[in-house]
């Protein structure tokens, strides 16, 4: 192990990183569910007051 | 209307993803070189090789859409880029910080980390220069070519540790001669490497379903039948 990484303390690094991959990527996944579910909703309510 | 199955692959994927993060936190080994902060790589790899995975999908849309003159393609290549853009993103910040217990910096400007900056920003300028022209011929050949320049920093970005001296490591997983890593280490990242393409895929066809139906919306209000 270098001298540098066997002086720091890996652990916040790590939480960091994942910490920001679950926003970025479960985070994008919850948008497009509810974006999904307002476009669904809009489409419907269109469609309904058709004659 | 589209349906929702699309939500399916991605739900697995987002499921596969969190098994595969505790594998890579409290199964894989330390190593040698580097202790506990390589962990890292599980989520900076497989983020990388799906921002590629995006810019292949990308150049795909992109002959598509010079070849058809509907706006079919168009949405998919935009929903590609938004996924681009953002394992790219991923990809920078990862490593960035994987960069400061490992090199002392958080950034410094090496070939891979460039070449890399320069996908994002570019995945960035597809979508505002998308934003900024009107819908029609123009803007789907000029969102094609850039597309298409967007593939070709890919191969630069893999082979920049190759043709030049960087502070990034060398190929560590496809290389001849084998991979240089443990067993349980490459099964853990390999498949972190394929749950994010079914993610990123799913993401692509998610998103592009969204912007279809919005498309229709728009249309119906503009024929006044909202």
């Amino acid at each position: 192990m270098n001298e540098l990484t066997a002086t720091t303390n890996a652990s916040p690094y790590i939480f960091a990183a994942y910490i920001l991959g679950f926003i970025c990527i479960y985070g994008f996944s919850g948008w497009l569910y509810l974006k999904r579910l307002r476009v669904e909703r809009f489409l419907t309510v269109l469609n309904k007051d058709k004659p | 209307m589209t349906s929702r199955k699309a939500f399916i692959p991605l739900l697995i994927g987002l499921a596969a993803l969190s098994l595969q993060w505790l594998l890579a936190w409290y199964w894989v080994p330390v190593d040698g070189a580097q202790g506990e902060v390589y962990r890292i790589i599980y989520l900076h790899v497989p983020s990388a090789f799906a921002a590629f995975l995006a810019a292949a999908v990308l150049l795909i849309t992109s002959i598509c859409v010079l070849r058809s003159n509907s706006d079919k393609w168009i949405f998919t290549s935009r929903a590609t880029t938004e996924v681009g853009l953002i394992f790219t993103t991923l990809t920078l910040a990862s490593g960035s910080i994987w960069g400061k217990p490992t090199w002392g910096v958080w950034w410094t400007w090496d070939a891979r980390l460039t070449t890399t900056l320069l996908l994002a920003l570019m995945y960035g300028g597809w979508l505002l220069l998308y934003q900024a022209l009107p819908q029609g011929d123009s803007r789907r050949r000029s969102c094609a070519v850039l597309g298409i320049m967007i593939a070709a920093d890919v191969p630069i970005i893999y082979k920049s540790v190759n043709w030049w001296r960087t502070l990034h490591q060398p190929q560590t997983i496809i290389r001849s001669g084998g991979s240089t890593m443990d067993g349980e280490m490459l099964t853990v990242l390999l498949g972190g490497v394929a749950i994010m393409a079914v993610i990123t895929l799913s993401m692509i066809w998610v998103r592009r379903d969204i912007l279809i139906l919005e498309n229709e919306l728009e249309e119906k209000s503009l024929r006044g039948e909202t």
